[in-house]
């Protein structure tokens, strides 16, 4: 099996135990992967795809809550990487955060063109919440929780979910995010706890959402 | 600003905490706030089972990316200027000012046949406006203006050639690039002086020839023009053959132009500026020419008052003519005919003693602004720079200079006058200028 196929394998592997996103390249070799991505390699381009659709898709799909969709922008985010890789220069040393700074914005943009054109509320989508329950990759327990917390997160600013997001499911720390965002990270920091708070209120303060951890 | 620290102090501690949770500490003790709450909440949800994207979209993304990503490959041409994507910024702004200077350049040298009147003719006039910026000392400016003297006669013999009718201005601009390395000649010394002055004499003589041979060829309204043009090449050539051109010390470039062969009329000169200067040839000579020549298109001035008047006076012989020289004295004003083209424009020194910028040597009579008196200094002008036009070396006879304003300013004989005459002696007359040669 060449590096090729195995590469891609792992790339189509659905349950992919080590989640390679969890650290970003050193500098070096992301360097290198973009130069050979600008020269549209397979494997560099694939080796992207599977560092960043997972957090693509998670970044997405907590934002429109439509899992179709969501796996939909998450391709087109990857291709409209592909079609401007060319004329992206990252400036600094932190290849990599500049890197996964420009997906995400890329991504960003793409929320921001599918909501308007769509013209879906959010919020709306999520009371129904019919697909959800259908999905069978949650379990209720935790499924309920998600979806009231993804109700709450739908009520807060672009911003404040870009933070959320980026720090809870992607794990990136403040400081990362502002850097991605152009922002301080104390800046991140009010904006994660002002985010955070509204969704409390939007939770009502309803302590059985909170019950397994509370008690 | 307390508030503000206090309000700091809760994020930075429930970042901490977040971060704990993210990474899979559980604290005992339940969180206080509801946003803790929250916070735990997420942070657990997303360690725990989080939505991952399908198979099937896995596959479907992938295959799309790659399919892109061939098509694109297929559609790379080679670009030339890859290697400037990749360099840093730097180079990229030198590559793109590099290629702007070449395009310039293409530009200029392509505009360098350019006539007059031509698209690119503007061209390369600003081009040569820039090689004389380029110049840092007089005897290399002198050096461009007679490649200029140089080029704006070519330009009149092609346009000739090509039937054109031949503009007084562009005669004009001969006559100003000539006058114009005269000047600069002036901030010469020694052994550079000599060479420029051999450089500017040879050119003169041979451009004097051309032109006079156009002058044979062409229509009597053109002749007029081109004669006055060659008069005045041989007044400069035969000027820069003399002693006095060699010797000159004063700083005032157009000096040249007064040439004082004879101090013969020392009293009348003292009196007025300066005793050195010999009053008697220049007044004919340099004042009318200098005006004439540059400024006005013959039509303002008589032809004959050209800087080497041939036929009216021997001008160039610099044979002090006593006829001329009473015209030095400040007494008469404005009824002698001859003077007036002295008195038309600013500087006309008049020949004679040391000038000085500005002064007011009138002759015998003080005028106010700047009126050089006849006799007065030799190198009358001030500014031996810029307009030509304007730099009046007044000859022997002495105009003084009036002011700038030209054709308005009257070489008042005896200067009395206010503004802008100048206060030659002699022959100062009003503003007609009538010579009377």
């Amino acid at each position: 099996m060449s590096n090729d196929a195995s590469m891609l394998s792992q790339a189509l592997a659905p349950d992919v135990s080590t989640d390679p996103l969890d650290h970003l390249l050193p500098p070096a070799e992301a360097r290198e992967l973009l130069r050979r991505a600008q020269q549209h390699e397979d494997r560099a381009l694939t080796q992207l795809y599977t560092m960043f659709s997972e957090r693509v898709f998670r970044f997405i799909y907590y934002r429109i809550q439509d899992r179709p969709r969501a796996e939909d922008l998450t391709n087109e985010v990857f291709v409209r990487m592909l079609e401007s890789i060319e004329k992206f220069r990252p400036s600094g040393d932190d290849v990599a955060l500049v890197l996964t700074s420009w997906i995400f914005t890329i991504a960003r943009n793409l929320i921001i063109d599918d909501t308007r054109r769509q013209k879906i509320r959010v919020a709306e989508q999520l009371t129904d919440g019919d697909e959800e329950l259908r999905d069978e990759t949650f379990d209720l327990d935790v499924h309920l929780t998600r979806a009231a917390l993804q109700n709450a997160l739908a009520q807060l600013t672009e911003e404040q979910q870009t933070v959320l997001l980026l720090r809870f499911e992607d794990g990136f720390t403040s400081a990362q995010i502002g850097k991605m965002m152009g922002k301080t990270e104390m800046a991140i920091k009010a904006l994660q706890r002002r985010g955070l708070a509204a969704m409390a209120r939007a939770l009502g303060g309803d302590k059985s959402v909170f019950a397994k951890d509370t008690v | 600003m307390e508030n503000r620290q206090d309000n700091r102090f809760p994020d930075e501690q429930l970042d901490m905490q977040i971060d704990q949770w993210l990474s899979g500490k559980r604290e005992p003790n339940a969180p206080a706030s509801n946003v803790e709450q929250v916070a735990r909440a997420f942070a657990r949800l997303a360690s725990e089972e989080s939505p991952r994207l399908s198979p099937a979209a896995r596959a479907r993304g992938i295959n799309l990316l790659r399919a892109r990503a061939a098509q694109k490959r297929a559609e790379r041409h080679p670009n030339p200027f890859a290697f400037l994507l990749a360099a840093p910024r730097w180079a990229q702004i030198g590559a793109v000012a590099l290629l702007v200077v070449l395009i310039a350049n293409g530009v200029s040298s392509v505009a360098a046949d350019s006539l007059p009147g031509g698209l690119l003719y503007p061209f390369k006039r600003f081009g040569e406006g820039g090689q004389l910026l380029l110049q840092n000392t007089s005897g290399q400016r002198a050096q461009v203006w007679m490649n200029f003297a140089n080029t704006r006669l070519d330009e009149v013999q092609r346009m000739i050639q090509n039937g054109a009718r031949v503009d007084p201005t562009f005669l004009d601009a001969v006559d100003e690039s000539i006058l114009r390395a005269l000047t600069e000649i002036a901030g010469t010394r020694g052994d550079e002086r000599v060479e420029l002055l051999k450089q500017l004499t040879q050119l003169a003589i041979r451009q004097q020839r051309i032109v006079h041979q156009l002058a044979q060829k062409a229509p009597p309204a053109e002749r007029a023009r081109l004669e006055q043009t060659a008069r005045l090449l041989q007044g400069v050539a035969e000027f820069t053959q003399s002693p006095d051109a060699v010797s000159g010390t004063d700083a005032s470039p157009l000096q040249f132009l007064t040439p004082s062969p004879t101090p013969t009329h020392s009293p009348t000169v003292r009196s007025t500026v300066t005793p050195t200067a010999s009053a008697t040839p220049s007044p004919t000579l340099t004042p009318t020419t200098l005006p004439a020549a540059t400024i006005h298109p013959p039509t303002d001035v008589p032809a004959p008052t050209n800087f080497a008047a041939p036929p009216a006076a021997p001008t160039m012989t610099r044979t002090a003519q006593p006829s001329k020289t009473p015209q030095l004295i400040p007494t008469q004003d404005q009824d002698e005919t001859e003077t007036p083209e002295p008195g038309e424009e600013d500087d006309k020194s008049g020949s004679g003693g040391g000038d000085g910028d500005e002064d007011k040597s009138g002759s015998g009579d003080g005028d106010d602004d700047d009126n050089n008196g006849s006799g007065g200094d030799g190198g009358g002008d001030d500014d031996g720079d810029d307009k030509d036009e304007d730099d009046n070396s007044g000859g022997g006879g002495g105009d003084g200079d009036g002011d700038d304003e030209d054709e308005d300013d009257d070489s008042g004989g005896d200067g009395g006058d206010d503004d802008d005459d100048s206060g030659g002696s002699g022959g100062g007359d009003d503003d007609d200028d009538e010579g009377d040669d």
